[in-house]
């Protein structure tokens, strides 16, 4: 349950049908919508699967706008963080660049083993992992609960570990201290003992960065202060990962080095080639230079989004060196809680009136935007069963360039029966300042207005938009028409609770930016979340989603993909789950 | 404005201008006939000139002027106008500039941009005038602690980082109902109060040093002798006396204040979206310019324009009701 920060330009579902091969390891999540009505499509695209042909050795260089935020597995909650944590260190799964719907065991030794009633996780990890210098040693299950004990103290400044690992006596609070729900029997074996019967979604939940071990107590001292000092220092840390952090100026600069305690056996880590010997990345970075580097380029892979005009130079003319793959939703979220959207016929005259078509435009076009129907995405499972492309067929949402007349007979039933808000509210839209921020702001405006809204539109940088506006909840924002939402990992909870569930809810840094607390739909989540069979599990958070739906809670605006951009000479290979580039699978050609 | 003959060099030019021979008898020319003489010997201002006009005639018929041109309305979205990657089209016969990220059509756009551009700036201008007219003769009239007080007054103002203050009152107006209970928030007004803000020392130095000279004229003396009020003093003796230079800086002042709106929008504190400003326009077009040229140059070349010609406009008032500065 990522943000999406970036605000250039995704992509469309649309390529599932033809090349894009993340959509192709999906099981049930894909998207069938094709793009062929524009006269774009995927064909011809760059390859980002994994080939047995690729070349060992060289230094990958990568360029990014955006620099990184946490560099400490413990606090990572960002997509470019995450290529980083990645490559450096190793959860105890992961999902891998050909497989993204069922993990892989990394540091563990198999899959886990989860107890009939669904409350408890036991994992076995593999005794041949090491620590990078200076610690050297072997890693142990000592280690990983360790790396729990961290993810619950509040100084480390985790985002999901309430949300995904519901385990006995954790509580957050500052301080690293013992978990009474996590035993360790011996140096290979961890057990969870989870507080509600959890068991099938926290075994995802165990692909994340924080359950990357830490030798036990060694960052004490550092998680003492608030914030941990272990994320300030990166090239101090300890890895586990095929690479070691050697520099780090922070939005400008990081090289990456081989771990030399690192192994590609079977005993440790069976996964990850590699290829490359040293990564160097350049950031902050204007957007449209970089992008246009990488593509006169031999040796670049840029690892954000390029601006619309770069990926049209792209498409046009060296389609070689552009990827596609599916990255998550865009949706505008309309404040639950305070006048004028806290009624829901207001809320569903809202999302009736507004042209959803020109949300795809203001996301690159047909090419890289579906118009969205719903919220669980087509990448997530469980899409299928949660209608499709279609979706739940709502008459407020049925009509993706808008129809009045639905949104007037809304406006009736919320009390305004000549079809106009008469009220005095004055809605405040907060977005991101980069494109297409600005764009999407005024096409909810333009919607609003035509229902006799008045309007205040305030553009702020997107992470401000998410800590001061829209992610702080005394701020009443009304409508934030420019969030996005990537899952976690490839489950319709990752893609429903955090932004959706009422528990969900925290005063500041909170990503449920409708402030939606439904309790029937916080009790179908919850249920959801419970069931082990996945045809079951799947069709239960389909009805929480067609829950939201009618709750208006947000616009759907679009489900977007993500378009990567690579040098002549690099071979760059997808994670079809964080959307980006994996550097263990990257190459030089 | 170009030296004269030699033999006009010779002679007082006021004194050439002053007099006109009508039925063979010398008649002395109004002020009036005096200025319009002189600034119509100045091509360059009135071509300029013209242009204001014309920009006003527009700014003022702007939806007839659209509707007549057949052009979609300045707010209108358009996603046909539009590429398949929700790309802006250049120039074409349907949209002669082109249109924008949201496939509104950039000629209105610019067309209601003046709107915009020529409000802001006159009102603020108008505002700035007023207030530092005001200021600067009293000071200057009274001296002594209150021509202390304002003139610290003027240079606190003249201090003041109004760019920062109007970034900053943006920021902090925009959330609920704006601040001071409503009265300040984000768009037109706040921006025509702080540009108002910022340029009335301007003009208000200038008054005071002219009301300073003013005040000590055998004629300041005579009315105060015969016991007229200071008011009575001020608003008949001085103020008339302060008409060319209160328009001269106004004219210098305007353009200013044009670009003053234009950078204030261009940073995003300006006119609310989606109203149209030129500054505003230029900033959205700025990311893609080397692709999307003429989202950029149009308004561009409207604010050019029109800030080139208040300037040209203003000199000329200035060579007009002051010959002796002659550049």
């Amino acid at each position: 349950m990522r943000l999406i920060r970036r605000a250039l330009i995704p992509l469309i579902a649309a390529g599932c049908a033809i090349a894009v091969a993340a959509c192709g390891s999906s099981s049930s999540g894909n998207t069938s919508t094709s793009s062929s009505s524009s006269g774009l499509s995927h064909a011809g695209l760059a390859n980002t699967k994994p080939s047995s042909s690729q070349r060992t050795g060289g230094t990958l260089n990568l360029v990014t706008a955006e620099g990184w935020e946490h560099l400490d597995p413990g606090a990572s909650y960002f997509q470019i963080d995450y290529v980083v944590e990645y490559s450096t260190q190793s959860p105890l799964y992961t999902y891998t660049p050909t497989n993204s719907v069922t993990p892989t065991p990394l540091v563990a030794s198999g899959p886990p083993q989860i107890s009939s009633d669904g409350k408890t996780v036991t994992v076995h990890i593999k005794s041949g992992w090491h620590f990078s210098p200076p610690v050297n040693r072997a890693v142990t299950s000592k280690d990983v609960e360790f790396a729990f004990e961290r993810m619950f103290n509040a100084n480390v400044q985790n985002g999901y570990a309430g949300g995904y690992f519901p385990i006995v006596g954790a509580k957050l609070a500052p301080g690293n201290r013992p978990i009474p729900g996590i035993s360790t029997p011996n140096k290979t074996t961890i057990v969870f003992h989870l507080t509600k019967p959890f068991g099938a979604t926290m075994a995802k939940a165990l692909t994340l960065p924080g359950t990357a071990a830490i030798p036990a107590g060694y960052t004490d001292k550092a998680d003492k202060s608030s914030p941990s000092t272990w994320d300030s220092k990166p090239t101090t840390q300890v890895f586990t990962g095929p690479y070691m952090i050697k520099s780090y100026t922070p939005g400008q600069q990081l090289t990456l080095v081989r771990n030399p305690n690192w192994k590609h056996s079977a005993n440790a880590d069976s996964v990850r080639p590699a290829y490359a010997d040293k990564i160097v990345w350049n950031a902050g970075l204007d957007p449209t230079v970089a992008a246009n580097k990488t593509l006169d380029s031999t040796n670049l892979l840029m690892a954000d989004t390029p601006p619309a005009p770069v990926l049209k130079k792209a498409y046009e003319s060296k389609k070689k060196q552009l990827s596609i793959a599916p990255l998550g939703i865009y949706y505008a979220a309309l404040n639950t809680q305070v006048p004028p959207f806290n009624n829901v016929n207001l809320r569903k005259a809202v999302l009736a009136v507004e042209n959803r078509n020109a949300y795809a435009l203001d996301r690159g076009g047909k090419l890289v935007a579906t118009v969205a129907t719903h919220f669980v995405y087509p990448e997530v499972p469980g899409f299928k069963e949660a209608g499709g492309n279609a979706g739940f067929k709502q008459d407020f949402v049925s009509h993706p360039s808008g129809d009045h007349s639905v949104a007037c007979k809304y406006m009736k039933l919320a009390g305004y029966p000549h079809c106009k808000y008469t009220g005095s509210a004055n809605v405040l839209i907060v977005g991101s300042n980069a494109a297409p921020g600005p764009q999407e702001m005024q096409t909810v405006q333009s919607g609003l207005t035509q229902l006799g809204f008045k309007t205040t539109i305030k553009a702020v940088p997107q992470q401000t938009m998410y800590s001061k506006f829209c992610g702080y909840v005394k701020a009443h924002v009304n409508v934030c028409p420019t969030a996005g939402w990537i899952e976690d990992f490839p489950d319709p909870y990752a893609a429903l609770f955090v932004p959706f569930s009422g528990e969900a809810i925290v005063p500041i840094n909170n990503s449920n930016w409708g402030v939606l607390n439904d309790p029937k739909v916080n009790k179908q989540i919850d249920s959801a979340a419970a069931i082990t069979n996945q045809s079951e599990r799947f069709k239960a958070f389909a009805k929480a989603d067609k829950m939201i739906v009618d709750d208006a809670a947000a616009i759907p605006e679009v489900w977007s993909d993500n378009a990567e951009l690579e040098g002549s000479k690099v071979r760059g290979v997808l994670d079809p789950w964080n959307d980006d580039w994996n550097l263990s699978f990257s190459s030089t050609k | 404005m170009s030296v004269g003959a030699a033999d006009s060099l010779l002679v007082e030019p006021e004194a050439v201008d002053s007099v006109e021979l009508v039925g063979g008898e010398i008649v002395a020319r109004s002020p009036w006939q005096l200025f319009w003489r002189r600034f119509r010997s100045d091509r360059v201002a009135l071509v300029s000139l013209a242009f204001i006009v014309l920009l006003i005639l527009v700014a003022v018929l702007a939806p007839f002027i659209v509707k007549l041109i057949g052009v979609s309305g300045p707010n209108q979205p358009n996603q046909n106008a539009l590429d398949a990657f929700g790309q802006p089209t250049g120039p074409s016969a349907a949209h002669p500039f082109g249109v924008d990220e949201l496939g509104r059509d950039i000629l209105a756009r610019v067309i209601y941009g003046a709107r915009v551009s020529l409000e802001v700036a006159f009102i603020s201008t108008g505002i700035a005038v007023f207030v530092g007219v005001t200021i600067g003769t009293i000071a200057g009239y009274f001296r002594g602690w209150i021509d202390s007080l304002l003139a610290r007054l003027m240079d606190i103002v003249l201090a003041f980082p109004i760019l920062l203050l109007a970034i900053g009152l943006a920021s902090a107006c925009s959330l609920g109902k704006g601040c001071l209970g409503g009265l300040i928030t984000p768009g037109r007004v706040t921006l025509i109060v702080v540009i108002a803000l910022s340029s009335w020392p301007y003009i208000g130095r200038i008054i005071r040093g002219q009301t300073l000279s003013l005040r000590e004229k055998e004629f300041v003396e005579a009315a105060r002798s015969l016991g007229a009020p200071n008011t009575r003093i001020m608003r008949r003796e001085i103020l008339p006396n302060l008409v060319a230079p209160i328009i001269v800086y106004s004219s210098l002042i305007l353009p200013t204040n044009i670009l003053y709106e234009a950078a204030l929008s261009f940073l995003g504190v300006g006119v609310q979206p989606p109203t149209a400003s030129w500054g505003q326009m230029i900033a959205a077009a700025s990311p893609n310019f080397n692709t999307e040229w003429w989202y950029m140059v149009f308004p561009g070349v409207a604010l050019v324009l029109t800030v080139l010609a208040f300037n040209l406009v203003g000199d000329g008032l200035q060579d007009a009701l002051n010959p002796k500065t002659g550049r």
